[in-house]
């Protein structure tokens, strides 16, 4: 076990060393997520995507009132954002899962009242899986909605309280009186200043760069688990293979090497990008590090599969040398590395359902825009560790076909 | 007690046999050589001995292991010393050596304590910190050695060390061996070089074309050839095959007459006494004469006298 380890550190060594590898795995990738979230920023703030929103509105009250037509209905939003009455909840459901929406609204009946009451209600946001930036959008706005709503309700409760134990006044005037307060403690005017934060933190959300950092991040994964794959055949032009295996070591323990080398070397190289992105280019990753973790892992894992499968597919370093970054930029472009699958055509939107890309973007879109925790990214951590198995037992076992 | 023992050890490669039925021992404490020229089949069955490949045949036994039953316990023993650098060559000479030490399970204090010692062996101590292609051809075939050294082995086995140094590296490396084997090193040594096999070798195995043609020590060999010398006339032309017929005319008791593009050699009793008439026949066709020399028997006439070959072009 221990020799897997040395194999694939002194292959991380290598790398470390080789001026090529540098340019080519780091450098590379960071002035690209530079250039390209430079170059295309305009085009993501000056013509924001339009938010389709599927709403149903069962409280006639003034709280719902306000979200939809102060809120969604702001001259900074409604550009942005279609809004669109359905009947039910059931059909919000049904239409958001077709794709037809990017985010649903459901307000219960009595939501306002019940807010007033001072009872526990909720609005349900539902968000198309596939759309995770725009659905991560309306799922902010709403929730910084909420949360005001929250903050004047407890101010108001305290009042309450305090006038109650004091006896300063009679139940039944309370009744009377809320409405009255609300009305002047809700001033529309600073609710929806407060959601214009929201709207510019959420416009915001969608930099260029951050989206090119994940894009370019991910694509640049099968470089670095090339460059690993390259090795075993590099290993055996210069002879150093057939050393190892005059050592006692074990076929097993020379396998398990190379891919620990292949994994290593792209988990390192990823690691950094992240590190280097959040900080100096300001890139927020999301806040759940578990998460970030584990679509770090899913996806390394995803592309040393790949580049293992590659490698027992290839006869030289040339000829992987040559796929690689062909395959590099089909699986970032059909995996919307390069333009938002929002804005592919259906057929695209399923073929870049079979790369890791698709993926691992998705996954870390979910940590990133919609404040997603380590559950919500478990669907594509999942899927990616499926494709990785998958490749890993091909590629391993035509591998060793080869005697590797 | 032999530490090697090699029966009927056979490689096939597609219907041609590289190696051909050998055996041989080698004694625990001696330097044994495998001499013969390019393609005889040394590599190929020192590839066998350290479970490299597998014998299509035969077996052999390396400190009384199978090299088809134990491969792992036998790879424990030896130390290989590949025919390429097999090193890697942005990695320094310390680096390489560590990670090739780790390979035979070493570590800490004793890894680090090892590594000086075989860059001590090596004279390599001060260069240690280079990357290895800095080093030029014969720092890295010292290096290559030290790997071979480094796991302290029973065995080991040099596959032509010194292909491609220069004479000076050549002789360091030469004396190494020699040194270590006179504290007690068993080696393995296979090389073209007829000079190296006869300084370094206690035991010599003659290969060609896969099978081993003779073996014995230094003196047992040169017995094969008799009290024979090797007259060796380089000349300045061509030398027509012809010759051959004139010369052994007019000197029945030669034995063998080789003639190549500009050289001829002739295995022969008293080869002074029968020098002129040689040069006689050559002047007399028009040859003009480089250089002669007489050589008292060793390996390269009974190979000669052998196989009717020189050991190299
Ligand atoms: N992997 C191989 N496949 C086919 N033929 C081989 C292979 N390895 C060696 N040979 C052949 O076997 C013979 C012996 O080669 P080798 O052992 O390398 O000789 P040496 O080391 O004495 O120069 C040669 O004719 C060579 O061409
Ligand atoms: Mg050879």
């Amino acid at each position: 076990m221990k020799k897997i380890f040395f194999i694939g550190l002194k292959d991380v060594k290598i790398r470390a060393r080789d001026r090529a590898s540098f340019i080519m795995l780091l450098a590379m990738p960071l002035i690209l997520i530079l250039v390209l979230g430079m170059v295309f920023q305009p085009l993501w703030t000056n013509k924001p995507f339009t938010i389709n929103v599927a709403v149903f509105n069962g409280d006639k009250g003034e709280f719902s009132k306000i979200l939809i037509e102060d809120v969604f209905g702001s001259t900074e939003l409604k550009d942005m954002i279609k809004i669109q009455f359905l009947k039910s909840e059931e059909e919000i459901v049904k239409e958001v899962r077709e794709g037809k929406f990017a985010a649903g609204i459901v307000i219960k009946k009595g939501f306002s009242e019940s807010i007033m009451k001072g009872e526990n209600t909720k609005i349900e946001v539902y968000g198309d899986p596939e759309q995770t930036i725009k659905a991560g959008v309306v799922k902010n706005i709403v929730e910084s909605f909420t949360l005001e709503v929250l903050k004047r309700r407890i101010m108001m409760e305290t009042t309450l309280h305090f006038l109650r134990s004091e006896n300063l006044i009679q139940p039944s005037e309370i009744q009377k009186l809320v409405p009255q307060w609300l009305s002047e403690i809700e001033n529309k005017d600073d609710l929806v200043s407060v959601s214009k934060e929201t709207e510019k933190k959420n416009t915001k959300n969608p930099l260029a760069m951050e989206y090119y950092a994940v894009g370019m991040g991910i694509m640049y994964l099968l470089f670095a688990t090339n460059s690993g794959a390259e090795t075993i055949f590099e290993e055996k032009r210069i002879k150093t293979f057939d050393r190892i295996k005059v050592a006692p070591v074990s076929e097993r323990e020379i396998l398990g090497g190379k891919l620990f080398g292949i994994f290593l070397v792209a988990f390192l190289q990823f690691v950094i990008i992240i590190i280097f992105t959040s900080i100096f280019y300001k890139v927020n990753w999301g806040n759940s590090i578990l998460g970030i973790i584990i679509m770090v892992l899913s996806a390394v894992l995803a592309f040393s599969g790949l580049s293992t499968l590659l490698a027992s597919l290839t006869k030289s370093e040339e000829q992987i040398g040559g796929i690689g970054p062909a395959l590099a930029m089909i699986l970032a472009f059909l995996g919307g590395a390069m333009w938002p699958v929002f804005t592919f055509p259906k057929w695209m939107n399923i073929a870049s359902k079979f790369t890791p890309n698709r993926w691992a973007l998705d996954g870390f879109f979910k940590l990133m825009y919609d404040g997603g925790g380590v559950i919500s990214i478990l669907p594509y951590a999942f899927v990616l560790l499926i494709m990785a198995s998958i490749f890993f037992f091909i590629g391993v076992f035509r591998l060793r076909l080869k005697g590797v | 007690m032999n530490i090697v023992e090699v029966n009927g050890l056979t490689k096939i490669y597609g219907g041609r046999k590289a190696v051909d039925s050998i055996s041989f021992e080698i004694k625990q404490g001696e330097v044994f050589g495998l001499l013969g020229p390019n393609g005889a089949g040394k590599t190929t069955t020192i590839s066998m001995l350290s479970c490299l490949i597998r014998p299509t045949s035969g077996d052999a036994f390396i400190d009384e292991k199978s090299i088809i039953k134990e491969p792992m316990e036998v790879k424990k023993r030896i130390g290989v010393v590949p025919q390429d650098i097999a090193l890697y060559p942005t990695l320094s000479a310390r680096e390489n050596l560590f990670f090739w030490g780790e390979m035979y399970g070493m570590s800490g204090k004793k890894l680090r304590k090892r590594v000086d010692e075989v860059l001590q062996i090596v004279s390599l101590t001060k260069r240690s910190g280079d990357p290895i292609y800095k080093y030029s051809g014969g720092m890295k075939r010292r290096i290559n050695i030290a790997v071979g050294l480094l796991p302290s082995p029973k065995l080991l086995i040099l596959d032509e060390p010194t292909v491609g140094v220069d004479p000076q590296s050549r002789r360091n490396i030469l004396d190494t061996l020699k040194e270590l084997n006179e504290n007690g090193l068993t080696i393995l040594y296979t090389s073209h070089y007829m000079e190296e096999v006869e300084f370094l070798c206690n035991r010599i195995g003659i290969m060609d074309r896969g099978k081993i043609i003779a073996l014995g020590t230094k003196d047992e060999l040169r017995l094969l050839v008799g009290e024979r010398d090797l007259l060796k006339i380089l000349t300045i032309n061509e030398i027509p095959k012809s010759l051959a017929e004139t010369i052994k005319k007019k000197a029945p008791e030669i034995n063998k007459v080789e003639i190549f593009d500009s050289s001829i050699e002739i295995l022969t009793l008293n080869g002074r006494k029968i020098l002129p008439k040689i040069l006689e026949v050559l002047l007399e066709s028009g040859v003009n004469i480089k250089s002669v020399e007489v050589r008292e028997p060793n390996l390269e006439s009974v190979f000669l006298h052998l196989t009717g070959k020189k050991l190299r072009d």
